[in-house]
Formats: C-alpha cells, sequence, structure tokens
C-alpha cells in the first residue's frame, strides 16, 4: 500500500546529508511554485492551451462560484459521510484485529493466509459484484471503503505490535501487571506511533476510494459531480470539484496528523512504512 | 532486520518453547501434544484460510441466489473464462497498459527523485509539489487526462503513471539520502567521479528503497487500471468485471477479482524475491 502522505516532506526537513536546510530554500520553494503558476496563467491567457485546459485563475473563479451555488455542499457533504465512515470503520477494525495478532500467535496465525490472499485484490474491483448485491448506494460504497482501508491499518498495526522491545512486556508481567493490563499500557501505547502511519495510509486510500465509486454508477457526490461536468463539457465545474476534492484530502491528512502528534508526542514517526 | 529478529524473541513464542519440555505427566503429555499439533503455525493456517472460505460457501448455499455464487460456480466460470482465451486475452491488456505506465512513472519519478536527493535547489523547487500533491487522490484527474489522450489505452497509461509517480519518487529520494556522509566522504577521497559514485554508492544503497517503492507502486497500479477500465472502455480485467456485473453474473465477477488478486500476489512474491537476489547483502530485512 502507499506511504505516508508527508513522508517526502518530513525527510525533506530532517535528514541531515549534503545540502539539506539551506537559509533559503523556503525561498525557492515559493520562487518555484510562483514561476509555474504564472508561466501556467500565462499560457492558458494567451490562448496557447486548447480550451479544456483552464488556467489557475479562472479554475479559482470557478470554484468560488460552484461553492456560491451550493452544489459545493451538496456534493461535499455526502462524499465525505463516505470517505469518513468507510475509513472509521476499516480504519478500527484493522487497528485492533492487527493489535490482537500483533499480541497473539493464534489470532496472528489463523488471518495470516486470508489476509496475504486477500491483500493483493484491488477491492474497488469487488465494487460492480457488491453493487449488484445492495446496488449503488451509500452502504455498498460505505463497505467498499471499508474493506480498502482495513489492510494499511491492520500491517501497520500488527507490525507495531510485533515490533515492541519485549523487555517492556517483561518488566510489567514481572511487576504483576495482568495481561489485560498489559496490552493496554504498554502494548496500546508503544505500538501506537507505528500504527497510526497506517491509519494515515487509510485515509488517503479511503479518499481515492471515496472518488472511485463516485466516479462508477449513478451517484452523487464530489467524483460524481466532476465525473458529470466533464460529459457535459462544463471544464470549470470540472476543474473546481477536482479543486475540492484536493482540498478535501490534503485538509484530512493534515488534521490526522495533528492528532497523531498530539497522541504519540515526540515518538511520532513519519518513515515509509508497509506491511 | 531489527523486526524479526524481536518476533523470534517475542513473548508468545517464548512461552510456545518452554511449555514443551515442561510436560511430566503422560496424560498431560499427549493432551499437550494434541495442542502442540493444533496450534502449531500451518495447521493454524490454513484453519484460518479453510474458515474464511467455509464462511462464504454456507452464505451462498444459505442465500441460495445467483448474485452470492458458491466457491464451485466461481471456480466453474474461471475455468469457462479461461477456456475461451477472455480472461488471458483481456489479463494481457490490462497488465501490458499497468507496466507501461509503471514504468515510465519509475523512469520520470527515479530520475526527479535522485536529483532532488542530490540538489537542494531541485529539492526546495520540488518540495511544496510533492507535500501538496501526495495526499490529492490523483483519480480526480482522471477528466482531464481523457481530454488530453482520449479515452484509449494512452490515457490509461497517463494515468497509472501519475498515480504511481509519488510513491515511487518518495522511495527513490530517501534511498539517495541513505548514503551516509562518511561513505561519501571515503568515495570521494579515493578519487570516484561522479560516474562511480552514483553506480557503486549511490545505486546499491538506494535499491533496497527503490524494491519498496515498486512494491507500494504495483498494488496502486492494479487499483487504477480496474477503475479506469469500469469507466468506459472495452477491454481488461475492469470491463471484464463491469460486464459480468451488468449482466447479475456475480460468479464470473468474483472470477475475474480472483484473477486480478493472484496477480497482485504472484507480481509481490516476485518483486519480493528479485529484491533478495539483487539486494543480496540485506538478508531478511522486512520491506
Amino acid at each position: 500500500m502507499s506511504t505516508a502522505g508527508d513522508i517526502a516532506s518530513q525527510l525533506m526537513q530532517k535528514q541531515p546529508g549534503l545540502g539539506t536546510t539551506r537559509e533559503y530554500s523556503w525561498l525557492i520553494s515559493v520562487a518555484f511554485s510562483a514561476v509555474v503558476l504564472v508561466i501556467w496563467q500565462g499560457l492558458a491567457s494567451l490562448g496557447v492551451l486548447p480550451v479544456y485546459i483552464h488556467g489557475p485563475v479562472s479554475i479559482l473563479g470557478s470554484v468560488v462560484e460552484l461553492a456560491r451555488s451550493g452544489d459545493l455542499a451538496e456534493q461535499v457533504g455526502p462524499s465525505l459521510f463516505r470517505a469518513l465512515t468507510g475509513f472509521a470503520i476499516g480504519g478500527a477494525a484493522g487497528l485492533m484485529l492487527g493489535l490482537l495478532a500483533g499480541v497473539s500467535r493464534v489470532f496472528r496465525d489463523l488471518f495470516d493466509l486470508t489476509q496475504s490472499f486477500t491483500h493483493a485484490v484491488p477491492k474497488i474491483a469487488l465494487f460492480p459484484a457488491i453493487a449488484v448485491l445492495l446496488g449503488f448506494t451509500d452502504q455498498s460504497r460505505i463497505l467498499v471503503i471499508a474493506l480498502s482501508s482495513f489492510y494499511p491499518s491492520y500491517l501497520n498495526a500488527l507490525n507495531g505490535a510485533l515490533g515492541i522491545n519485549p523487555r517492556l512486556i517483561w518488566v510489567a508481567r514481572n511487576v504483576g501487571a495482568s495481561r489485560l493490563r498489559t496490552f493496554f499500557q504498554v502494548v496500546v501505547p508503544a505500538s501506537l506511533p507505528r500504527a497510526l502511519v497506517g491509519l494515515r495510509i487509510s485515509l488517503m486510500i479511503s479518499f481515492v476510494l471515496m472518488v472511485a465509486t463516485e466516479v462508477v454508477g449513478h451517484s452523487n457526490g464530489l467524483g460524481a459531480g466532476l465525473m458529470r461536468a466533464y460529459r457535459d463539457g462544463e471544464y470549470g465545474a470540472m476543474y473546481a470539484g477536482i479543486v475540492v476534492v484536493a482540498v478535501c484530502g490534503v485538509l484530512a491528512n493534515v488534521v490526522l496528523q495533528f492528532i497523531s502528534k498530539r497522541l504519540c508526542g515526540g515518538r511520532f514517526v513519519s518513515g515509509a512504512a508497509n506491511g | 532486520m531489527v523486526d524479526d529478529r524481536l518476533d523470534t524473541l517475542h513473548p508468545s513464542r517464548l512461552a510456545d518453547a518452554t511449555q514443551l519440555p515442561a510436560v511430566a505427566a503422560v496424560s498431560g503429555r499427549l493432551r499437550e501434544r494434541v495442542r502442540s499439533v493444533l496450534c502449531s503455525s500451518a495447521v493454524l493456517k490454513i484453519l484460518g484460510l479453510v474458515i474464511s472460505l467455509g464462511a462464504w460457501q454456507i452464505y451462498a448455499v444459505s442465500s441460495g441466489n445467483r448474485l452470492t455464487p458458491g466457491l464451485e460456480v466461481i471456480f466453474e466460470k474461471f475455468v469457462e473464462l479461461l477456456a475461451d482465451g477472455e480472461l488471458a486475452e483481456h489479463a494481457g491488456t490490462t497488465l501490458a497498459r499497468g507496466f507501461a505506465g509503471l514504468g515510465i512513472s519509475f523512469v520520470v519519478a527515479g530520475l526527479l527523485g535522485f536529483v532532488a536527493a542530490r540538489s537542494w535547489v531541485v529539492d526546495a523547487a520540488l518540495g511544496p509539489f510533492v507535500s501538496l500533491g501526495y495526499p490529492v487522490p490523483k483519480l480526480a484527474l482522471y477528466p482531464i487526462v481523457i481530454l488530453l489522450l482520449g479515452l484509449g489505452g494512452g490515457s490509461k497509461v497517463a494515468q497509472v503513471a501519475l498515480e504511481c509517480f509519488f510513491p515511487i519518487f518518495v522511495h527513490c529520494y530517501a534511498g539517495a539520502r541513505a548514503v551516509s556522509m562518511k561513505i561519501e566522504w571515503l568515495s570521494r577521497n579515493v578519487g570516484a567521479g561522479r560516474w562511480r559514485f552514483f553506480k557503486d554508492v549511490m545505486l546499491p544503497t538506494a535499491l533496497p528503497f527503490i524494491f519498496t517503492g515498486l512494491r507500494v507502486a504495483v498494488p496502486i497500479m492494479l487499483i487504477v487500471m480496474t477503475v479506469t477500465e469500469f469507466i468506459g472502455d472495452s477491454q481488461g480485467l475492469g470491463y471484464l468485471i463491469a460486464r459480468a456485473a451488468s449482466y447479475f453474473d456475480s460468479a464470473s465477477a468474483f472470477a475475474v477479482v480472483a484473477t486480478l488478486g493472484a496477480i497482485g500476489f504472484v507480481s509481490d512474491r516476485l518483486i519480493v524475491k528479485l529484491r533478495s537476489r539483487i539486494v543480496f547483502w540485506e538478508k531478511g530485512a522486512s520491506l
């Protein structure tokens, strides 16, 4: 599955190496972004680009227009509901089963083969079959999103629990902590950083799947809105939809990252982690 | 590597190891032996698979409609699809397009990743694009890609390349950054030029990361191929699923889904095998 969303930016700041953390690197970042935007806008207003490629200014205009017309709220609501519900179900199930499999060899072995076979299936491929059963409804969409976001959470929680320093557990058991207490006071906090990396990957995947499930079949929501705009040739609305999807993805990532940092304090990791 | 070591040290395993010699009573020994066979890894793993397949079969039989087909029906359909060559043909299309996109992504993202890792100017310039672009669902850009390249194979290849770009870029970047200062000074000191440094120092250091990137990118490639083939195409496994579902032929759809799963599973194993062959100096490292 995918790596943590911000690993690149984290690496760029933290990794000590040649030529990192120059004083003016932010200046270059801003300048280069500005140059790209200006060239894009310039080409668009000169009319060099094809009609269906809009410039940044007109895209911004379409976003404002979409927000004013009330379509935006109408589309964002159902989409976010699906993505977040699916993420909550899949992520929570993955987290709990992963921790359970991490501390119990029996559970780990029981899930192992099933997990490694089903993990490789692109879960979106199940969507038409599920849609035949449940229809193109919120239920089938949330089910597919939950299925997809289960695996990264599960694998990272499992590896987090397996990677705990065994001495921590021995000490806890030695001073007479019960199994349950050891689990909640040692295993859960110690595997939290890695488990949260898994949750962030799950969140990103649930947004991808949100768009994917809305694009297929009859639907409302952001993905359906931008696909409809594409079919009708209303490119302004299409670009506005894309921008809103992007902003939602980035915002959700930022929020979860903030929560992760608060929860694990200094032990926050953002490394490349996957099952 | 660390993960594996800790795994063998894990208390639950230690407990298993210490239990065996501790049996004294004969009746206890028999019970213990049954227990140890029942709880052995292999038996449990197979049991887990059997339970999940059995649960599906029971549900399929008890619901008794063709929307939830039993395993034997799915297998039958699979053989049918395989026999008339349809499955192989569509799988070929999907894989050819998918790997073409992956290849393009690898060349572009790999090059940019290495350059960004070595040059702080490029690094700073690309920084905002990478950290903003990574969490965005690139699938939302598909309409623009269609407008640019049409509904044929080109737009699918481009979409795969787009979606796989960021994971591969990040891993190549991290890999090129993993060269330690001392090794770099050493290689400069013994007079290695830019090319030698790249070939003999940076590439071997980055290889494990690159393989991890590949392992992350292949499932993404399969997802993107499936979704883009759902949306208006008449070729590929995604189309096959969508067509089967539109005829309410769930069995065929599940057969194709299983094929996709097998493709994903096999390519993952292949990458792991290839990695342990090529990156032979990192024995048993967990990806």
